[in-house]
């Protein structure tokens, strides 16, 4: 029993538990909870491939149910047209899989008595474990933890028994070796480990994605009790293999989630409303073709619609705007970008949050956290100093921050404390019961007052980002390519206004654990304040701007960079660093943030529409009510019905409402001759558009595996994720709330279409240099489209890499129903 | 190589793997008792696959990474067969040679 395998073995097994694990998906710990594409290590099978096992292991659908279809095609969104021509498309078609899906074909997962009776055993331990409740906590490996403890524990005696406690507490002090033993204990040669690591991966696939996310994702030696995906893997395989040693059940003991859904199982071909001419052609399908050809269907319909908008007329950008914003790429940006415009004479951008800068950031009186997409390593170190003459200010607001923290803190351990709360409720209850009324009765109100009772507590001084080389071991010259890198990128490299504002997003909810899912993605889950004005402090050095010159980016002496936030739950702008502007610069600010405010009330009119249709005129008062609610279920919609990515000139974009519904990158194709700007597009703000994208399909179509469930139920477990009801596996995926308006679904699953308005053969260039993107068009991923210049005809990108004309079969809508922006509304 | 030097033979490894690899590589190089590694992000050069230009600006994980281990000999037939392993079902490249170092204490 307590003898070691060969370490030959060690290594084979830890390969094969790397393969397993490409059939879950990492999850990120709360607060930096961003969104991925669960199978985003199956990519190379293609997403027909992926669907397949993920059929096989998880018993989900991955495709759009009979039932959404069906409302779809009621309402609009498809037409018998569309199915006809995708069910034609798909009739040619064959499904690629090789790799894992080779090693899983024919198998399905096997239910069996265990899986519930071991999950809730393993469960308890996670989280103890996260919770360091565990013995050496927090610097002890999770397998090491519960094998000290296991020899106590009554739920396990109860489970297996005495015998099968003591068969745990006896196995070897390795993970890797105990998996080994379980292993050969069931009889299993190599061929069958894989099918073997995979079963116990599925069981559990959010503490699995927890394990998966510390062991390939998580940068090294980061905080907190590492729960990598090896000790998971033999905690749950030891209860496993003892549990069925004793009972002799020689099957794996998976249990399906989610079992195939009635409405999946419902014939796609017989859906209700179809023409004749769309029945016939869907009859040539098998039903999993047939289920494919909607999702076609309905992303052509989206795609046509979205091409017909896109005018073939150059239009000249304004040379002379009142001020340059840059937002965020984030769909949510193309709302305020548009009604900014409609406003006012000013010219915005769409480029990453980060603002090109992946930094390691350290706020004032803070622990440093990275502002980046988890793509990329840190790069810079960068931190918050008090401003200049300002270093006593900004000592009384750490001391008032502090102060603040450690009454929270005290009040926590006090709620912890099992007789504590009593007197806490005796002293404090008269204070705590009206503060808990009016939280509830008016959270807006309540918000404001806070509000100012925290400034008093922790008076706000002024403060800047330091970008001083000397500090921040960021050369001028280092600097000025990172300034040469974003301007490129984001196609500003000349016609710069007087003022240009670089503007982060953030979203301001209450009693909300997936809040960072609604913050910004390319800065890690974080809001992206700080990520602007960082790369301000940098933008508006002189050296570096001499640097740029240098470079040919002549940014004009009376230019100016501002950092702003835009909060996307009430539509209102923060500015910062305001000591720090120039006087000529102040009329201008202060014209820039009244055109702001009107603009953000006309969006918050605008999606509280989608929100709560009855408020009417009241949208403003609406949407800061909902912030500050702390029973609000849907604060916001976020990134629901995202859809595309557009990368081309603002010009190509401008007057289309693209409904909040399209990832807007600036790109221009005159300052990028040999496409390194498009790569860069391509090959990473385009990828964790897709993650999004698919994060919400995924959670959409398949919510029991691939959704976090009902936010009404959530328990946060050790800060890292949540569990629906007292415990389980940690939910994956998005809430349900921020997914559908009650059984009907708001978001609509589709694959990302990317547009781009560039030089097809660059394109073709980018692609052929980079696998990723051959695997992402190639695999259905992401459907892609483009045309050489404005005037220039679309077209379409094939699986085989061809491109074919775009051929509009449908009409575009008229686009004639969004709010206008002359509504009365007070803003703030 | 001359005994007045003082170095001790040991054998290098060096692998080139996609960089999202590069964790699952770093944890077999653990396993085998690695104390250190070195590692590079975003190598160049021309594969069987074409050439790779190591220079995506914002994702360190699909381009290519270079790791490069020293080990004591008896230890390289364990790493050795979880890298071919891992290199049966991921693009990559494995180049094991004899070297020799100042310190050995320091690979030990």
């Amino acid at each position: 029993m307590t003898e070691t395998v060969s370490p030959t073995s060690h290594t084979r097994l830890l390969v094969e538990l790397d393969e397993a694990a490409r059939v879950i998906g990492p999850l990120w710990p709360l607060g930096t909870f961003i969104a991925v594409n669960p199978f985003w290590d199956l990519r190379q099978l293609g997403f027909d491939g992926a669907v397949s096992v993920a059929r096989m292991v998880f018993g989900v659908h991955g495709l759009p149910g009979s039932d959404y279809v069906t409302e779809a095609l009621a309402s609009g969104r498809v037409t018998s047209a569309d199915v006809v021509r995708a069910a034609a498309e798909l009739a040619d078609g064959t499904t690629g899989m090789a790799g894992i899906s080779d090693d899983l074909a024919g198998w399905s997962a096997t239910p069996s008595d265990s899986a519930d009776d071991v999950n809730r055993q393993v469960t308890k331990w996670c989280a103890a474990f996260l919770a360091g409740k565990l013995p050496g906590a927090p610097d002890a490996a999770f397998y090491l933890s519960w094998h000290a403890t296991v020899r106590f524990d009554p739920g396990t005696r109860a489970l297996l028994g005495r015998h099968g406690r003591a068969l745990l507490a006896d196995l070897p002090n390795r993970a890797e070796d105990a998996i080994a033993w379980c292993l050969d204990e069931l009889g299993l040669d190599r061929d069958g480990w894989r099918r073997e690591l995979v079963t116990q991966l599925a069981a559990l696939p959010g503490w699995a994605g927890h394990g998966k996310w510390r062991s390939r994702w998580a940068p090294p030696g980061a905080p907190g009790p590492a729960l990598d995906l090896v000790d998971f893997v033999a905690v749950r395989l030891a209860y496993d293999t003892v549990w069925r040693k004793q009972r002799s059940a020689q099957s794996a003991s998976l249990v399906p989630r989610a079992s195939i859904r009635p409405q999946a199982i419902h014939d796609p071909r017989s859906v209700p409303g179809l023409s004749h001419a769309a029945r016939a052609a869907l009859a040539t399908l098998d039903r999993d073709r047939a289920s494919s050809a909607w999702l076609l269907a309905m992303e052509h319909h989206y795609r046509d619609e979205l091409l017909g908008l896109l005018g073939s007329t150059v239009v000249e950008a304004d040379t002379n705007p009142d001020a340059q914003v840059v937002c965020c790429i984030d769909a949510r940006s193309e709302g305020i970008r548009r009604h900014l415009e409609s406003v006012g004479n000013y010219e915005t951008f769409g480029f990453a949050g980060f603002f090109a800068l992946p930094m390691r950031y350290t706020a004032l009186g803070a622990e440093p956290v990275d502002l980046l997409p988890v793509l990329l390593s840190p790069a810079v170190d960068m931190e918050e100093r008090a401003a200049v003459g300002q270093e006593d200010a900004a000592q009384r607001r750490l001391a008032g921050e502090q102060a603040r923290a450690q009454g929270g803190h005290a009040f926590s351990q006090t709620r912890g404390n099992a007789v504590a709360p009593f007197m806490l409720a005796e002293a404090g209850g008269f204070v705590a019961a009206p503060i808990l009324a009016a939280r509830t009765l008016g959270p807006a109100r309540f918000a404001r007052v806070r509000g100012r009772l925290s400034a008093l507590v922790a008076p706000t001084a002024p403060t800047q980002v330091d970008a001083d080389p000397d500090r921040t071991g960021m050369p001028d010259e280092e600097q000025a390519l990172f300034a040469e890198t974003a301007l490129t990128t984001m196609g500003l490299t000349r016609g710069f206004a007087p003022f240009v504002v670089l503007c982060g997003h953030g979203s301001t909810t209450e009693n909300n654990p997936h809040a960072a899912s609604l913050d910004c993605g390319a800065c890690g889950g974080n809001r992206g304040a700080d990520s602007a004005r960082a790369a301000c402090a940098i933008l508006n050095r002189p050296p570096v701007r001499a640097l740029l010159s240098e470079r040919g980016i002549v940014i004009p002496d009376a230019t100016y960079f501002v950092a702003a936030e835009h909060d996307t739950a009430t539509d209102t702008f923060s500015f910062f660093d305001l000591h720090l502007v120039p006087e000529q610069h102040v009329g201008t600010l202060a014209r820039l943030r009244d055109d702001l405010a009107r603009a953000g009330a006309a969006l918050a009119a605008e999606r509280m529409i989608d929100l709560d249709p009855t408020v009417g005129g009241e949208a403003v008062a609406a949407v800061h009510h909902r912030s500050a609610d702390w029973a609000e279920l849907q604060p916001e919609w976020g990134l629901a019905r995202n859809a595309s990515f557009i990368v081309g000139p603002r010009t190509m974009t401008v007057g289309a409402d693209l409904q909040r519904r399209a990832f807007l990158h600036s790109y221009d194709t005159d300052v990028d001759p040999d496409g390194t700007a498009l790569e860069t597009i391509l090959t990473a703000p385009m990828v964790v558009a897709h993650w999004i994208n698919m994060q919400y399909y995924f959670s959409t179509v398949d919510p029991e595996v691939f959704a976090a469930g009902d936010k009404t139920v959530h328990n946060i477990v050790a800060g890292i994720g949540v569990t629906e009801g007292a415990g389980g596996d940690l939910q994956v995926g998005l809430p349900l709330q921020s997914l559908f308006v009650g059984e009907r679904g708001f978001h609509e699953p589709m694959r990302l279409l990317t547009v781009v308005e560039a030089p097809i053969a660059r394109i073709d260039e980018v692609i052929a240099r980079n696998p990723v993107l051959r695997e992402l068009f190639g695999g259905q991923w992401v459907h892609l489209a483009a045309r050489d210049e404005r005037s220039a005809p679309w077209m379409l990108h094939r699986v085989d890499g061809s491109w074919v004309p775009w051929d509009p079969q449908t009409t575009p809508a008229p686009r004639n129903d969004s709010p206008t922006n002359e509504q009365e509304v007070t803003h703030g | 190589m001359d005994d007045a030097w003082q170095l001790t033979a040991m054998t290098k490894i060096e692998v080139v793997v996609g960089g999202e690899e590069s964790a699952a590589v770093a944890e077999l190089f653990a396993e085998v008792g690695a104390t250190g590694f070195t590692a590079v992000s975003n190598v160049s050069g021309l594969g069987h696959d074409g050439y790779h230009q190591g220079r995506l600006l914002f994702n360190d994980r699909n381009g290519l990474a270079l790791l490069m281990v020293v080990l004591p000999s008896d230890r390289v037939a364990d790493l050795l067969d979880g890298l071919r392993a891992l290199l049966t079902s991921r693009p990559g490249v494995l180049m094991v040679s004899d070297t020799y170092v100042s310190r050995p204490e320091y690979f030990q």
